[in-house]
């Protein structure tokens, strides 16, 4: 009797091992989907595309936008500066430093994210609308990735040169690869191509400001146009989009308008903006603590102040009367350096929970579509680029010009007419590599006497960001930029 | 003479034929110590198969031979020999074996003689478990066995401690060592609701050998614990008691006092003296002299007791104890309460059939209260209890004239507003509570089908439901900007065994004994979480979710994950003659973290070792009373990767867009993932002199592991950073000494020594691919292979230009110092430190002397060869300048203020950096962990009571002495960096054990 349970027994569990084995190794997460499943559905690609979008908002929160004018003439740092962004501001950062890093990380993630669906989006069964807008979104965001990526870890565009300079990978379809660089070139070829199946076939037909539009890629068009030099086409860009959306978009001739396009990310200025819903507040740092630091009662404690020194300063630059000035800044108590002027761009949306200082971040904003307009006007010599570039000042109650000198003397307003308009936001950087100048900072009051002041080079090696240390780490055939 | 001669012959065979014939022997075994009559005790003839056993009272009857010897044997007692020698009564009395050789161990899924264990292993001993006060049992493993690294980083009433055991031979796989409690696996969080009196032994297995059979998941050794059973003692009732008071020890940081802080202030040009208002606030501070570490920490009370009950029948054994444990902490609002009940049954159904169950359930209470803690992110925070203590000035006041708290600690003060509020009042308005409810049950059926044949079928689950609730008030400052907080965070930890292990038991040609086993094993883990967060409390006295009304400020999350594992295994252990010992075991392992194809691996070991004592050649040889020598070699794994990390996953949390939910890959798939392997060799000797009254052991290791699992960084053009690849290899070597010795002993006084060393190298010998180093992310420290896991990498410390104050940094390109100095901080500039976190030598003591009933008993344990970031003396020293407003050491003032001063620190606008090597120290110390004093009432004294049986009183110190270097909180902390740490306290306490 005892053999008989003793058989049974091993038989037993043996037999139950052996049948649930597998089974019971085989686990799937609870909060995760495996990739073979996951995008099954058109459904699925609708929420990937969410995906896609939100990786557009870690690229640009907290500091995505900020980081720029950091490392401009735009700002200086207060006396009780406690060393946030030391090498950024100091133009003394090696590859290791986190603000790269985030860049080129979050944007391929976007590009990973856009190409998995543009993969698939093809093949889904569904209403073919809501396919062609999924796949123009997929498209917009990839291009768009890569031109941040170029512009900032790439010399700029010089048609001499773009063939043979390194650029930065461009990804089409998402592998483990290790890559290597494709040329400046290539990568604007391939961008501009991105943006212009979107356009040309129509993908993008909505107009809700919080996504992707056809006004958004055909801005990003014009912008690429400029960066390679191609005026005519950015010239042809500007008049297709007064043809289509005259109506719908323009430059707010209104101040109280103006205002709110940053009091209440409202008004026709915004092609794009990035919202922030009450369950992202968590996720996304407030703009206003970043630059004014007023969390706490005591005084602001802000880390960096627009530079004002009674001469060369962007503060200085601004005619007295400018609309502007008392919308883009603002003077306050701080707690360690008396009354100064800080910078009051991102107040903060009363509408969206007045105890995060919240703003939904306005990335693409008309009056650069002018601009860009202006300056491809200007090299082309055409004598229209005044009348663009008064359509701004007017709007902003600045004296309008009465004529431009010459082409230099049209490039060199119309680049400080940029700097005025989108200090801030992550273009003066951008236009200062283009035009290849240098800059300086210098003392003024309450800025920290040691550090504050700064003269960088236009043959700075700096000007072309180092290709993180991580990438180097997980890529042994990449090349890295010189002398890092 | 022929006549003489006749009778003598016919006497000698009368007496030769008085000894051949069978005689009637009787008699009484009593225990040596106490005179107590031994039942159950085996005599034997020996070379015949005649034997028989004491009865109830000790007393035995036998015919033999007259010239045969009888052989007394009893477990626990050393074995006697008496010859007839034509005797009718032998009274015997038995000695108590020396314990170390014929204990019986656990190892593996069945118990074992230590004496013919091939293996590495410690055992601590219940005596020393059960007394000691702790909350989690983690903590008094220190010191106890050679190569076993137990540190606590924090000195919060239940922290558990890093447990290492001959080195770290993982990087990202975890270095916790296997905790396997009644056959089922647990982990040191479940530590924190047992009752460490129930715990009857404690083995720490540490090589190939020893820990074989666990193969799969003991790449960093096992420690086996088993609970109390009725079986083996007399049944009772016993109470243990204990009261004590829990210590601050003054820190090693040196603090100014308020006439240091003012002149340096004034120094520093922060206090103006030509302002009458700086001098105003100089003449109000100067009145008062802290020492803010005694104004913020308190001393408390801690108190433990517990009643268990035994009981013993033929077929019933029982074990029964409640407890009720209470520590508070040192830092205010911390502390732990605790109970527990158990419930330990054997029962034998029949004859060839036991059935035993196990059975606790544990509830504890842990008063949390926003400390800098491993469970807190608020270290370095300026209300964090532990660290303001350290950053108030010495002249701010917690404590008006009355005693009574201030709402601010210096108003007036216009610097920073974060010094205005008083932290301890901070402290009164919020709360942290964690509760623990685990319950457990261990079963077991034995089936006997004969007596060599045995089975053994187990059972075992735990549930552990863990709830934290943390409450920021709004009148608090961290409450304040959301008008109060609440988070809640509820998780269940599931783990379930069920295993069948088959043993047969044999001997065969006389002296060849041969021991087989073979069974099953299914393991599994289940874990959920439901977390809630929300602001704007509706009125400030209530803390529930249904107070909280911001609409937008609701956060959710939650999650479930679980993981598996199924084994085969088999062993063999051979003896001959107990003089050679050969054991050999494989196992076969399959885990569910795994990729599809490589779930399954295969692990051996084997074993050897030669009892030379046995040989004939040494057998004669007195002195030597023991010599074994041991070898052993065997492959190990380690699967303590995240449950699903071979699979490509897409995930959701944190992605959404516009408030919708959005999806993205958050893992690469790697099917080829699988376990992390050690290959591992073992060279022991034991040996003993004079009677065993001198042991030792030196042992020899080497642990090389391979397929190490690295995260390997991607080309971030993927869309992802890392991933899991088995691709790195490691190893750790070294060796331990551990022996004991007992002085001196006769019949009143007993004096004994012992101590264990150990020294462990550790080298990383492959990284990945091409890259042979790498830099930990923001950890101050670089992997870099030929150095040491846990390396710090920084910049060397030059000193200070006399001639401007400028601070000087040693130059050094591609990691390799070129002679240069510098006088800006450079990343670049960063070389490996030759300094690791983890300790290369660690080393115990204890001293045990005896006088009569009086016993004193002390363990000393350090450690050798450790260092850390300091990080607190940057806040408190090296940030120089920056943070001359808060309390520094007096090692602060001494910085350069004109030309011509050599200093400690530069100029007051050179701010350090909080990982460079200044603040890289040496960790090293030596502490007395506990000190007991004790005395036994002698049992004939007790036993005119009647009723009580056992009664032993005592008083003892943890922590009381403490030497080291080390300018911080407490060197006994292992972790890269030290900031804000909780000490440690002294805790002293005086108990009793009394049994009925």
């Amino acid at each position: 009797m005892k053999k008989t349970i003793l058989y049974s027994l091993a038989a037993g569990s043996i037999l139950l091992l052996t049948v649930s084995c597998e089974d019971f190794l085989d686990k799937q997460p609870y909060a995760s989907v495996s990739d073979d499943i996951a995008l099954t559905t058109l459904a699925d690609c609708e929420t990937a595309l969410n995906g896609v979008y939100s990786s557009i908002r870690g690229r640009y929160l907290p500091e995505g936008l900020s980081v720029y004018d950091i490392m401009t003439d735009n700002v200086v740092v207060p006396a009780s500066w406690r060393n946030t962004y030391l090498d950024v501001y100091r133009y003394n950062f090696s590859a290791d430093n986190g603000v790269m890093y985030n860049l080129w990380f979050n944007a391929y993630i976007c590009i990973a994210r856009a190409n998995n669906i543009l993969e698939v989006i093809d093949s889904k069964e569904g209403d073919e609308a809501a396919k062609k807008r999924i796949k123009g979104a997929c498209l917009v965001a990839r291009a768009w990735a890569h031109f941040d990526l170029v512009r900032a870890f790439a010399k700029p565009y010089d048609p001499v040169t773009a063939s043979s300079d390194p650029g930065v990978p461009y990804i089409f379809t998402t592998t483990l690869d290790m890559k290597t660089r494709n040329t400046v070139q290539e990568v604007y070829d391939y961008l501009i191509a991105d943006l212009r199946t979107v356009v040309d076939e129509q993908l993008l037909t909505g107009s809700d400001i919080n996504y992707l539009t056809d006004a958004a890629a055909r801005l990003l068009l014009s912008r690429a146009y400029l960066y390679v030099g191609e005026d005519q086409n950015v010239i042809q860009e500007y008049a297709s989009f007064q043809a289509l959306y005259a109506s719908t978009y323009g430059v707010e001739t209104d101040t109280a308008a103006f205002r709110k396009v940053w009091t209440d990310d409202t008004g026709k200025e915004i092609i794009f903006r990035i919202p922030i819903a009450s369950n992202e507040f968590l996720l996304s740092r407030s703009m206003r603590n970043f630059w004014l630091g007023d969390d706490q009662p005591g005084g602001a404690k802000p880390e960096f102040i627009p530079t004002k020194n009674g001469a060369a300063g962007l503060y200085d630059l601004y005619e007295s009367g400018d609309a502007r000035v008392k919308i883009f800044f603002n003077d306050m108590e701080t707690a360690k350096e008396g009354t100064q002027t800080l910078v009051y761009k991102y107040m903060g949306n009363a509408a969206l929970a007045s105890s995060f200082n919240i703003n939904a971040l306005k990335i693409f904003r008309y009056p650069e579509l002018v601009l860009n307009y202006a300056e491809a006007l200007a090299r082309t010599g055409n004598s229209g680029a005044v009348g663009a570039v008064n359509s701004i000042r007017q709007a902003r109650l600045a004296t309008p010009y009465i004529n431009f000198a010459d082409k230099n003397d049209a490039l060199e307003k119309i680049y400080l007419e940029r700097r005025l308009e989108y200090c801030f936001e992550g273009h003066y950087w951008h236009d200062m590599k283009r035009y290849k100048k240098g800059f300086e900072r210098v003392l003024q009051p309450g800025a920290h006497l040691a550090m504050a002041a700064l003269t960088v080079s236009p043959e700075d090696i700096h000007w072309v960001w180092p290709i993180p240390v991580e990438e180097i780490n997980g890529n042994t055939i990449i090349e890295q930029n010189p002398d890092y | 003479m022929k006549k003489l001669t006749l009778i003598l012959i016919g006497l000698i065979l009368a007496a030769g034929a008085l000894f051949a014939q069978t005689v009637q022997v009787s008699g009484v075994v009593t225990d040596a110590i106490d005179g107590q009559p031994l039942p159950g005790v085996s005599v034997v003839v020996k070379g015949a198969t005649v034997s028989t056993a004491t009865d109830v009272n000790g007393r035995y009857t036998i015919n033999v031979a007259g010239d045969a010897t009888l052989v007394f044997t009893f477990v626990g007692m050393r074995a006697r020999e008496e010859a007839v020698a034509g005797r009718a009564t032998i009274d015997v009395a038995l000695e108590t074996e020396a314990k170390k050789l014929e204990d019986v161990v656990v190892v593996g899924y069945t118990t074992t003689r230590k004496g013919a264990v091939t293996g590495a292993i410690s055992t601590v001993g219940n005596e020393k478990i059960g007394e000691v006060p702790v909350g989690n049992l983690t903590q008094m493993l220190q010191g106890q066995a050679a190569g076993v690294v137990a540190i606590t980083s924090s000195g919060r009433p239940g922290a558990a401690a890093t447990v290492l055991i001959r080195g770290v031979s993982s990087i990202n796989s975890g270095s916790a060592p296997l905790y396997i409690i009644d056959g089922l696996p647990s982990s040191s969080v479940e530590f924190s609701a047992i009752n460490t009196n129930d715990i009857e032994s404690l083995t720490i297995l540490k090589d190939a050998s020893a820990t074989a059979i666990y193969g799969s998941r003991a790449a960093n050794g096992v420690i086996l614990v088993t609970t109390k059973s009725g079986a083996g003692k007399d049944p009772g009732i016993n109470y243990k008691g204990q009261f004590g008071v829990s210590l601050f020890q003054k820190d090693n940081f040196g603090l100014m006092n308020t006439q240091e802080k003012l002149a340096y202030e004034i120094a520093m040009g922060v206090l103006d003296l030509s302002n009458p208002a700086h001098v105003a606030q100089y003449n109000e501070r100067s009145q008062y002299d802290f020492y803010q570490p005694d104004e913020m920490f308190r001393n408390p009370f801690m108190q433990s007791h517990e009643l268990s009950f035994n009981s013993n029948t033929e077929k019933t054994k029982t074990y029964a104890s409640v407890s009720m444990y209470r520590q508070d902490g040192i830092v205010e609002r911390s502390g732990l309460e605790r109970f527990t009940g158990r419930i330990n049954l054997e029962q034998k159904v029949n004859s060839w059939l036991t059935f035993t169950t196990n059975n606790t359930v544990g509830y504890e209470t842990n008063n949390l209260s926003v400390t800098a803690d491993e469970l807190d992110y608020y270290r370095n925070n300026y209300y964090s209890p532990i660290w303001s203590a350290y950053l108030l000035n010495p002249y701010e006041r917690l404590r008006d004239d009355d005693g009574n708290l201030r709402d601010g600690a210096s108003p007036g003060q216009e610097f920073y507003r974060w010094q205005y509020l008083n932290p301890l009042k901070q402290l009164e308005l919020n709360t942290d509570v964690a509760t623990h409810l685990n319950i457990r049950t261990n079963n077991f059926l034995d089936f006997k089908f004969t007596d060599d044949l045995t089975l053994r079928s187990t059972f075992g689950t735990n549930y552990h439901y863990y709830k934290r609730a943390r409450n920021f008030a709004p009148a608090s400052a961290w409450g304040e900007a959301t008008n109060g907080t609440l988070y809640l965070y509820n998780e269940l930890l599931n783990t379930y065994v069920q295993s069948n292990v088959l043993t047969y038991n044999t001997t065969f040609a006389d002296k060849h004994s041969l021991k087989a086993y073979a069974g099953t094993e299914t393991t599994g883990y289940y874990y959920s979480s439901e977390n809630t967060f929300m602001i704007e409390v509706s009125h400030p006295s209530l803390n529930v979710p249904d107070a909280y009304t911001a609409p937008e400020g609701k956060g959710f999350s939650g999650s479930k994950g679980e993981y598996t594992l199924a084994s085969f295994f088999g062993a063999l252990n051979y003896n001959y003659d107990e003089k050679y010992f050969a054991d050999i075991t494989y196992r076969e392992d399959g885990c569910s973290r795994f990729g599809k194809n490589k779930r399954w691996g295969g692990f051996w070991a084997a074993g050897l070792a030669w009892n030379m004592k046995n040989e004939g050649f040494l057998t004669n040889v007195g002195i030597l009373s023991r010599s074994k020598l041991r070898f052993s070699a065997g492959t190990q794994g380690n699967a303590n990767i995240g449950n699903y990390a071979a699979l490509g996953l897409y995930g959701f949390s944190g992605i959404t867009y516009n408030g919708i939910a959005g999806s993205g890959p958050s893992s690469p798939a790697n099917d080829e993932l699988t376990w992390e392997r050690q290959l591992s060799f073992n060279v022991g000797y034991d040996f003993g002199f004079l009677d065993d009254r001198f042991t030792g052991t030196v042992e020899w290791y080497r642990r090389n592991t391979y397929d190490m699992i690295l995260e390997v960084p991607l080309s971030l053009t993927s869309g992802f950073d890392l991933a899991n690849k088995n691709i790195g290899e490691m190893y750790n070597t070294g060796i331990e000494f551990t022996f004991n010795a007992e002085i001196f002993k006769n019949q009143d006084w007993q004096v004994s020594i012992g101590g264990n060393f150990a020294y462990n190298k550790n080298e990383i010998t492959k990284l990945f691919g091409d890259l042979d180093e790498m830099v930990w992310g923001d950890t101050g420290l670089k992997l870099q292979v030929g150095h040491p896991f846990g390396e710090f990498y920084s910049v060397r410390w030059a000193g200070v230009n006399p001639t401007n104050g400028d601070g000087l940094w040693y130059t050094a390109v591609d990691g390799v110092p070129d002679g240069g100095i510098i006088n800006s901080y450079r990343e670049s500039d960063k070389v490996m430190l030759g300094k690791s976190y983890f300790p290369s030598y660690t080393a115990g003591a204890t001293l045990d002397v005896t006088w009569k009933g009086l016993n004193i008993s002390a363990l000393f344990s350090g450690i050798f060869d450790k260092y850390t970031i300091n990080n607190n003396r940057y806040f408190l020293e090296t940030s120089n300048g920056a943070w001359a407003t808060y309390q520094r050491m007096t090692t602060a003032a001494d910085f350069w203020q004109k030309p011509g001063d050599v200093t400690r620190l530069p100029r007051k606008d050179v701010t350090g950096i909080w990982n460079e090597e200044r603040l890289i120290e040496k960790q090293d110390f030596v502490r007395l962990k506990n000190l007991m004093v004790s005395y036994t009432f002698d049992k004939k004294w007790l036993e005119r009571t009647k009723f009580v049986k056992g009664l032993r009183i005592y008083v003892q110190g943890e922590n009381l002495l403490t030497f080291t270097g080390y300018k911080g909180f407490d060197p006994e902390q292992i972790s890269n960096v030290d900031l804000g740490a909780y000490p440690t306290p002294r805790i002293i306490t005086g108990g009793i054990d009394i049994t009925f």
